[in-house]
């Protein structure tokens, strides 16, 4: 439901490229050949009634409101399930018609509680308004027959409530949890009039395997699913188009609003990258925004351990200037520098490298993509000359051949997994690559072809062992390299791999992974037709991490498989913004559009426009101001958005960095984990309150648009463009589409960009000026964007983190579906019903010998220190294996994992730990001084 | 007799006579079916017959179409008001368009042939249907 915006035709669009022409209610008209009756006349302004057919899912038929009389055919066909034919005579209005209708709601009537004035749907109800349109006046059966009308109501799901009593089992619900999510947790228990949906065999929808996408709730045309924020608040009167702030998927969503109030997010039907579909974190856990921790005054404080003060947005700015103007007064012009958030807009991101480089004077501005996709960008642009994926999420549904390597779509990137599985349930194959057993091994309907279990910290011996299958089995795309490739650089490349260490059989002995699935996989990818890898963190948070895609590209390569639809090479990027704050030169060494800073040329196009003159050095990365602090030689930041004392490895090095410095300005929309070592605290605006775009995986930029205005009384890129004043810098952006503007101006790739072609076509893919107008879905057609791709050697050099007898477990570290990365958004929502608490994955033997049982409580300690956790014994992982997520401060995951990182971009290997586990009576040292600093952090004064 | 199974329609002894054809079946409203052939004898009621059809597709029914979901379970509480006498009338105006829906607008057979048995035994016994009754209460 959700009729203030988005029409409904009925029945899924069919594009079959032919017409026919029919004739409805004697009006001629012209539709695609294969449309439904029911969607060919909504498409034509003639609406049949309908209940149980819409258009996210398949018609089924079963309503039987929409019937129709068709010339020369006997009976009443149903519309929905009857496709158009050339010549075709439909009849949608008739006495014969109209009587079948009402006679049909009678009997929904008939078992359908009678309280529309007090239902949640009332004014959003489908079955209310049909019984208007068939002009129901009677129930001649009464209500005192059999019925359903005492049923318990399962409110178990935190967002939405299950009503049995109002369901008129039209299925929708399970068609949408089939079709659109693809998990199969709905099903209709029993049958006959004792048809009921029903979560798994009478689960309460909790308990079952139910992900909370919301599907079910949006597809359902009654009140028996309904958000609770409905019940609450009542239906909307207006929306708002926008998108999401959670991962790399960029859906698009109506906001839908009472006054400023949100009531409900619901996916966009015309959202380019999620095509009306969504997951539990984007439809329903919004609610952090106007959680009570949230901060909304600007605060300082003199030193760390002092309480906070509020104070106005003219002290807070004053204050932190002043301080960093002193530091670089005393310790040099590059003594600060800033972090950019991949959470924010393009827009505010920007303006953040523009302060450092403009108003600090130095090029020491870094992002979390540092502890990321670094190595994506760094590899896919030496070897095909873009620093990002090649294809749409649409793509996929040209695959034949799925390659998942070091990514769990369906946790970490759900609305695309469930488009993944749909193709997948079309019949691609599948190869995981993965040291666990993720949900796309084997789950509902799906099963991986080969599922490719590789000990941590083994990627690049495997695809090398690919890359030797396809070299030694003949399964090179020959015409493809001569063609698009360096000639030369593949000669090396296969010399390289033909080495018989990179044989499937050597590399076996390495991965543990037999030969001949290393073989059988290979061959799948070499010879399956046209085959797509898609993959994440696993592959670049290793100390290989920059090798390995490379690696990925190569194969691509010779292979041919990059440069049209159902291929290519496609980062899984976690945050919403990541790949727009890469884009929008966010590291120190390029401005934006991945142009070098020591190129005079591009120095100078920014120089002239921003009316300073730029440091031609690169400035630190993320490590390196870690690092530089501790030796005492930088001592400021300004901190965007970004919890780097959770998120980054090596807590206790990161805290002993933050400790020393003088100034940390943390912008953010709660009190963090950094901002305890933080002196000024400047309160950021939440996406609801955002103006600006976000830039997804696909490099697809969408609008972000205000609901409301800032809570804490100015957008973010405003508080930045203050500072910069204050730091003696003119920024004078009246709106943050201006910032646009300039970001169009100077970068080549963004030429075309700005709010007004958003605003008409939704959305763009850059690159997007002059040779491609409306963007590019597709990357790397006809020729690489560096000209020749780019063949490298892609040696395996193993991690200096060994596991040994010490520290004999290998540690890997990943993220869950109901939780969001430090989790400083979905912690503060009902989400915390799924995942609580951080868990150890720890397989039965490895439990065993230590004597851990379900549920224990253990100690899991590295080389670099110790925390406690509770441990789950599961065979999703392997012998010699643990894991676990970092989505909770108190766990303290990173204290554990180390600072070794990749070597081109020191993308940390969160990856690979070497770790033990013992049973543990208390928690760590480390985690008892967190319980600690957390009560005094909490400190806050109001204004004197 | 009942021909055609539980979905096919009575015929009365004066329509013994007609060609067990398709053709010939589907001229009077009944079915050929599966061929079976039940006899009753004159203690049959045939409200009870007309009342068990619908609750034969009540037990039968997927669940999946409204008509043949709901339907039969409303018919089989229609009869039950017919033979009580209930707005006798009216319920049984409204059990012939409750099998108008169900012959229309069912999804499959099961639905859509369930008003065979029911109407014919309408047609041919109304006296079971308690027509008597009402032509005795008139009478008294």
């Amino acid at each position: 439901m959700n009729k203030v915006t988005q029409a409904d035709l009925g029945t899924p669009a069919i594009a079959t490229g032919e017409t026919v022409q029919i004739e409805i209610d004697g009006a001629p008209t012209t539709v695609n050949a294969g449309t439904s009756i029911l969607r060919a006349a909504r498409e034509a302004g003639v609406d049949i009634p309908k209940l149980c057919a819409t258009d996210s899912v398949k018609a089924f038929g079963s309503c039987r409101m929409c019937l129709v009389e068709v010339e020369g055919r006997r009976g009443y066909p149903a519309s929905c399930t009857t496709p158009v034919e050339e010549g075709m005579k439909v009849r949608t209005q008739t006495d014969a018609l109209a009587k079948i209708r009402r006679n049909v709601m009678e009997l929904y009537i008939s078992d359908h509680p009678l309280d529309c004035l007090t239902c949640a749907a009332n004014g959003d109800c489908e079955l209310q308004d049909m019984a208007g349109v068939v002009g129901l006046r009677d129930v001649r059966y009464g209500f005192e027959g059999e019925n359903h009308l005492d049923l318990s109501v399962d409110a178990s799901n935190p967002y939405f409530h299950f009503d049995s009593n109002k369901c008129i089992v039209c299925s929708r619900c399970v068609r949408a949890c089939d079709e659109v999510q693809g998990t199969f947790a709905l099903t209709i228990q029993d049958r006959g009039f004792g048809s009921r949906v029903s979560a798994g065999i009478n689960e309460a929808f909790l308990d079952s395997e139910c992900v909370s996408c919301g599907a079910c709730v949006q597809a359902c045309p009654t009140a028996t699913l309904v958000e609770k924020s409905i019940v609450e608040h009542g239906q909307p009167d207006h929306a708002v188009e926008t998108t999401c702030a959670y991962c790399g998927v960029g859906c698009s969503f109506q906001a839908e609003m009472k006054g400023d109030q949100v009531v409900r997010m619901t996916p966009s039907k015309d959202g380019q990258a999620n095509h009306g579909h969504s997951c539990v974190k984007g439809r329903f856990a919004w609610g952090y925004a106007s959680h009570p921790d949230r901060v909304l005054s600007p605060m300082v404080r003199e030193k760390t351990s002092d309480p906070w003060r509020e104070v106005s947005w003219e002290e807070a700015i004053g204050f932190a200037a002043e301080r960093f103007k002193q530091i670089q007064g005393e310790y040099g012009r590059k003594a600060i520098g800033g972090i950019t958030s991949s959470r924010c807009t393009n827009e505010e991101v920007y303006v953040v490298q523009k302060l450092v480089r403009t108003a600090m004077g130095n090029n020491n501005v870094d992002t979390c993509a540092r502890v990321c996709h670094s190595p994506t960008g760094y590899g896919l642009n030496k070897t095909l000359g873009t620093s990002a994926g090649t294809q749409p999420f649409d793509s996929v549904m040209d695959a034949d051949v799925i390659v998942v390597i070091g990514s769990n779509p369906t946790d970490g990137h759900p609305v695309f997994a469930s488009q993944m599985k749909r193709r997948l349930r079309e019949g691609a194959k599948l190869v995981v690559m993965d040291p666990r057993e993720i949900d796309l091994v084997r789950s509902a309907r799906i099963e991986a072809d080969y599922h490719l279990p590789l000990l941590p910290g083994t990627n690049v011996p495997m695809i090398n062992a690919f890359a030797h299958v396809i070299l030694t089995e003949e399964l090179v795309d020959e015409g493809y390299v001569q063609e698009r490739c360096d000639t030369e650089s593949f000669e090396a490349w296969r010399t390289m791999i033909l080495r018989p260490e990179n044989s499937p059989e050597a590399v076996s002995e390495i991965s543990g992974v037999p030969a001949e699935d290393i073989r059988g996989a290979a061959r799948l990818y070499g010879s399956g037709g046209r085959a797509a890898i898609y993959y994440g963190l696993g592959v670049t948070e290793h100390s290989q991490g920059s090798t390995m895609v490379m690696g990925m590209a190569n194969l691509a390569m010779a292979t041919g498989n990059i440069g049209f639809s159902g291929a290519g090479v496609n980062p899984m990027r976690g945050q919403n913004n990541v790949q727009g704050s890469c884009d929008m030169g966010s590291f120190p060494h390029e401005l934006p559009g991945y142009r070098p800073v020591g190129n005079d040329e591009v120095r100078s196009s920014f120089e002239s426009h921003w009316g300073v003159s730029l440091d031609p050095e690169p400035g630190y990365r993320i490590p390196n101001m870690f690092d530089a602090a501790c030796a005492d030689i930088f001592k400021g930041m300004y901190i965007q958005g970004e919890d780097i004392a959770q998120s980054d490895p090596n807590t206790l090095h990161v805290e002993e960095a933050l400790g020393k410095m003088e100034c940390i300005v943390v912008q953010d929309l709660f009190l963090n984990e950094t901002s305890k070592f933080a002196h000024v605290f400047l309160p950021g605006t939440s996406f609801l309150e955002k103006d600006g775009t976000f830039t997804n995986a696909e490099r697809r930029i969408n609008r972000v648009r205000p609901v409301m205005k800032p809570r804490q009384g100015k957008d973010e890129w405003q508080i930045t463009q203050e500072l910069a004043q204050a730091l003696g810098y003119e920024m004078n952006y009246r709106t943050s589409a201006e910032i646009m503007d300039e970001i169009a101006e100077l970068t080549p790739t963004f030429a075309n960009v700005s709010f007004q072609l958003l605003d008409e076509v939704g959305s763009v893919q850059w690159p997007c000026n002059e040779g491609a107008p409306l963007g590019t879905p597709i990357m790397h057609i006809d020729e690489f964007v560096r000209g020749k791709g780019l063949f490298i050697e892609t040696e395996y050099v193993p991690t200096e983190e060994r596991a040994n007898r010490k520290f004999p477990l290998l540690l890997t570290t990943g993220r869950i579906l109901s939780q969001y990365n430090v989790g400083a958004q979905t912690r503060r929502t009902e989400n915390n019903v799924w995942h609580s608490e951080d868990v150890l994955e720890i397989h039965p033997s490895d439990a065993e010998t230590r004597g851990i049982r379900e549920g224990d409580r253990v100690s899991l300690a590295s080389r670099k220190g110790n925390i406690t956790l509770r441990a789950t014994i599961t065979e999703r992982v392997q012998p010699g294996v643990v894991y676990t997520t970092f989505h909770n401060p108190e766990t303290g995951a990173n204290v554990v994992t180390t600072e070794y990182s990749d070597w081109a971009t020191s993308c940390p290997e969160y990856k690979v730990t070497a770790v033990e586990v013992t049973p543990a009576t208390h928690r760590s040292e480390w985690q008892r001084g967190f319980e600690a600093r957390a009560k005094q952090q909490g400190r806050i004064l109001g204004p004197s | 007799v009942q021909v055609g199974g539980p979905l096919g329609a009575y015929l009365t002894a004066d329509q013994l006579d007609i060609p067990m054809d398709y053709e010939a079946f589907s001229a009077i409203g009944a079915i050929v079916g599966h061929g079976g052939i039940v006899v009753f004898d004159d203690s049959v009621n045939m409200a009870a017959q007309a009342r068990f059809a619908m609750e034969f597709c009540a037990i039968e029914s997927c669940g999946k179409c409204t008509p043949c979901r709901i339907g039969p379970v409303r018919g089989v509480e229609v009869i039950d008001r017919i033979v009580a006498g209930v707005d006798r009338e009216l319920n049984l105006g409204l059990l012939d368009e409750l099998c108008d829906t169900m012959e229309d607008a069912s999804l499959c057979a099961m639905g859509g042939m369930t008003p065979y048995p029911v109407r014919s035994a309408m047609r041919h016994f109304k006296e079971d249907f308690g027509a008597a009754e009402e032509k005795e209460r008139v009478n008294e």
